[in-house]
């Protein structure tokens, strides 16, 4: 098990060099030109020039990306072309406030999509799943930015519970539980779609094994429902749980991005998007890095929570 | 068209919210009427991401908005009046003479003032700053600076410090506009840092260790998130009533009037139009201004290769009635423009007009450049909030046998697509202006000479010409004539689609006291109060 992981994890080494060649080059294949976007206006051709030599953007492409790479290493990603001052700066940070955000989501994408689909699938037909399954039909169609708009007007406007975005109160001292109460509309509203995906996983994965032979052969031998719900249903749907999870974890990461924006979250969207528009190099490159060095990892952690779930799986 | 399903959702969350009722108001406590109060904390929600805190390489008014508290300019505007061009009124400097020719400015310096760092402000300050961006020869010389700062010194022709609290600056041509530009800045700012700032953090570093005069002190900035100033305690000038001023950043619109109204802040600018009567209803001030220097326009982009033929951008500019685009799209909130000259701007002139609404005309343009009706196609590029505009003179094109597609973007996103144009682009969005009256001088470098735009004009010389003779006129009293010829003259090129002027921009909470939304692109904080 553990040759495996260490296995893996060398196996990572090529597949991020690769990912760093294609971040890189093809955020340099776009159209915009940094020096004309960051001061478009009066500039005469020569000191367009300048700027670009002060700014190592004459350099041949291969020779920007190796310098780029050494800047990843030892200079924390180089200096934002931007705003001039280093990118580890403007991207740690935000992408720590993503990560928050996130984690927050795939929780309550977990635990409400397994409640959901499990109380559903156990009460397979009745008046609670389909009520379930029509909110789950409406949610994964409702568009994420109208949906975190309702949240903010319901909860923040209407009714003063919520804050109405940001990460902690400006007029208060912070703390951790200001962090939670700022945490609840967001995460909710970022979990919306993938909650509901896994809440349809489950109720299937609940479905299938309830009406599988060996349940009913539990059954007729008189085991409780309670034991028969815990400890067999439940184990078998675990692997569904972890799978989908995994999976929409790449939505959750593209759905938290729109829902930073809507709730003003100082997260790597809105530092991506910043800098994407004012094709900010250094900046997009690591960000772009980091959001893929956690997809890899992601990965990483679903297949060994797999195998350690599945036992077939381990053997093969 | 994702952004059309945005603007529907945007619709429907509205309508729902009127049925919502909304909350019961700005606020408990009321300042508007009270007195004055010393102490407390402002929350400004902004429409953008700041730039940087650098004053000579930032851009974008809302970052001059705070960049305005940490540095002051030699001379300053009073800002305290919500009608008239603002007075000039001595700042860094108690006074100044200009020669007769309106080429040099002598300025002496106020005495005692401290930098917030406790170094020194004076003359030896001011060089040091005047030579980061004008002389090469400088050690602390910064190119980048240098390429931004030339939009207002440019024609410097040299700089000498006169004595130990006087400076002098020497233009190349007569520069009348020069002390209205001084204190009047969204990129170019003449702000003054402290030196010793700039030698201890480095020429990248004063972006985020600003250091300066002014009645606030930088105190943090959290990227995406927030940028608090507090009180400068040794400030020079009278006492800011205000502990602290926090500035979020909240790009959404919809987002951003949901903080006002839910109390997580106090002011916001750049209201959508849509939300300005509910606002009103619920309590906020949304204060009106029919001088505002800002002006929105399109630009025409001459890769296209319909739009090099001057009938027919005559043809747009006739097709298009901007009077019911005020009245419909900006709900009224607006003053349709007829001149590139802004309503704010010293030579505004209401009596001015390039080409009248006249769809006839229009199509009779069309048929004299040698097309069909249906044959003229181009996109039009527009920010999301510009969307509707860009939706309606869409249908008005149509009806003169123009197809335009709308392409509608994020702000940000905005920024660089229409810094890269494509031949099929044919309009795009503008938003700028200034009180002073080379703003004309400015806007067509902008959005004709450096597109290369004046060649496409038969009578582009005689304007180019017009725009010199204004610019470099030094006689005060003939300013205002010769720069509304420019402008007139300008307009029969067609190299330049004026719509309006937005006269509603900031909304502010019953919290707030003293707000005052000058005849300027920013405003003053030092004599704001809250409320407990």
């Amino acid at each position: 098990m553990v040759r495996q992981i260490l296995w893996r994890l060398v196996n990572l080494v090529p597949l991020l060099f690769v990912i760093s060649l294609l971040v890189f080059f093809i955020s340099q294949a776009g159209p915009a030109d940094p020096i004309k976007d960051v001061l478009s206006q009066k500039m005469s051709a020569e000191q367009i020039e300048q700027i670009r030599q002060a700014y190592g953007l004459d350099q041949p492409a291969w020779s920007q990306y190796l310098h780029w790479l050494r800047d990843m290493f030892t200079n924390g990603g180089g200096i934002s072309l931007s705003v001039r001052s280093p990118v580890s700066g403007i991207v740690y940070p935000a992408f720590l406030n993503t990560l928050i955000l996130g984690a927050a989501t795939v929780v309550v994408t977990v635990v409400l999509g397994v409640l959901i689909g499990f109380v559903s699938g156990i009460r397979h037909g009745r008046l609670v799943d389909r009520a379930a399954m029509l909110f789950v039909q409406i949610g994964s169609n409702l568009p994420i930015y109208w949906f975190g708009l309702i949240i903010i007007w319901l909860t923040a406007v209407w009714r003063n519970w919520l804050p109405a975005g940001g990460m902690h109160d400006l007029r208060g001292d912070g703390g951790f539980g200001d962090l939670l109460l700022h945490l609840i509309a967001p995460a909710f509203a970022a979990s919306l779609v993938s909650m509901l995906i896994v809440a349809r996983f489950v109720r299937a994965a609940v479905i299938e094994s309830a009406q599988s032979d060996y349940i009913r052969t539990y059954r007729s031998q008189g085991f409780g429902r309670a034991a028969i719900l815990g400890k067999h249903i439940g184990r078998n749907i675990l692997p569904p749980i972890v799978n989908t999870t995994g999976l929409t974890v790449g939505s959750v990461i593209t759905g938290v991005v729109f829902v930073e924006t809507i709730f003003s979250w100082p997260g790597l969207g809105s530092v991506l998007l910043n800098a994407i528009a004012g094709s900010d190099y250094p900046v997009i490159q690591s960000g772009i890095l980091l959001v893929a060095v956690t997809f890899v990892i992601v990965n990483l952690i679903t297949d060994v929570l797999l195998d350690l779930l599945n036992p077939r799986l381990r053997h093969s | 068209m994702a952004s059309f399903k945005r603007l529907t959702v945007i619709g429907i969350s509205a309508a729902l919210l009127a049925a919502c009722g909304g909350n019961s108001g700005g606020g408990s406590a009321a300042a508007a009427d009270s007195k004055p109060r010393d102490g407390g904390t402002l929350i400004v929600g902004q429409y953008q991401e700041v730039t940087q805190f650098d004053p000579n390489r930032q851009y974008s008014w809302e970052t001059w908005r705070i960049d305005r508290n940490i540095y002051e300019t030699l001379v300053n505007e009073d800002l305290s009046s919500p009608t008239g061009v603002p007075k000039i009124v001595p700042g860094l400097a108690t006074s100044w003479t200009v020669s007769p020719d309106a080429t040099t400015y002598t300025f002496t310096l106020r005495q005692g003032v401290k930098f917030t760092d406790g170094t020194p402000f004076d003359a030896a300050a001011v060089q040091f700053n005047v030579r980061r961006f004008i002389d090469p020869t400088f050690e602390y010389y910064d190119k980048v600076s240098a390429a931004t700062m030339s939009l207002v010194y440019g024609d410097l022709k040299s700089f000498d410090v006169v004595d130990a609290n006087t400076v002098k600056y020497t233009f190349k041509h007569p520069f009348l506009d020069y002390l209205r530009q001084i204190p009047n800045s969204g990129n170019a700012a003449s702000g003054i840092f402290s030196p010793e700032a700039l030698k201890k953090y480095g020429q990248d570093g004063l972006a985020d260790h600003p250091v300066g005069t002014g009645p606030f002190t930088f105190q943090e900035r959290v990227r995406g998130d927030h940028t608090t100033l507090v009180r400068n305690a040794d400030y020079w000038g009278a006492r800011p009533h205000l502990d602290k001023v926090i500035f979020k950043p909240i790009g959404d619109d919809q987002s951003r009037v949901a903080a006002l109204r839910s109390g997580a802040v106090d002011l916001i600018s750049r209201v959508p139009p849509d939300s300005v009567a509910s606002l009103e209803k619920a309590g906020y001030a949304v204060p009106e201004n029919k001088g505002v220097p800002q002006i929105i326009y399109y630009n025409f982009n001459y890769t296209n290769k319909f739009l090099q033929n001057k009938k027919v951008r005559q043809a747009i500019i006739q097709a298009v009635d901007r009077k019911t685009l005020a009245e419909k799209i900006y709900k009224g909130y607006a003053e349709a423009a007829t001149s590139i000259i802004n309503q704010g701007n010293e030579a505004y002139d209401a009596s001015a007009v390039d080409y009248p609404y006249d769809p006839s005309a229009a199509k009779k343009l069309i048929a004299e450049a040698g097309y069909q009706p249906g044959q003229i196609s181009f996109n039009i590029l527009s920010d999301t909030t510009g969307q509707p505009t860009a939706e309606f003179i869409q249908q008005q094109l149509k009806a003169v046998g123009i197809t335009a597609s709308v392409q509608s973007f994020e702000w940000i996103t905005y920024g660089t697509r229409s810094a890269n144009l494509k031949p099929e682009d044919g309009l795009n969005l503008g938003e700028w202006g200034y009180v002073a009256p080379n703003w004309v001088k400015i806007a067509h470098g902008y959005s004709v000479a450096g597109r290369d735009g004046d060649k496409y004009s038969d009578t582009s010389a005689d304007t180019l010409k017009a725009i010199d003779t204004a610019a470099y006129n030094a006689d005060a009293g003939k300013s205002k004539e010769l720069w509304q010829a420019a402008a007139q003259s300008w307009a029969k090129d067609a190299t330049i689609f004026p719509l309006l002027s937005f006269n509603r921009y900031y909304a502010v909470s019953s919290r707030v006291g003293g707000f005052v939304w000058p005849q300027q692109d920013h405003y003053d904080l030092s004599q704001v109060w809250v409320a407990d």
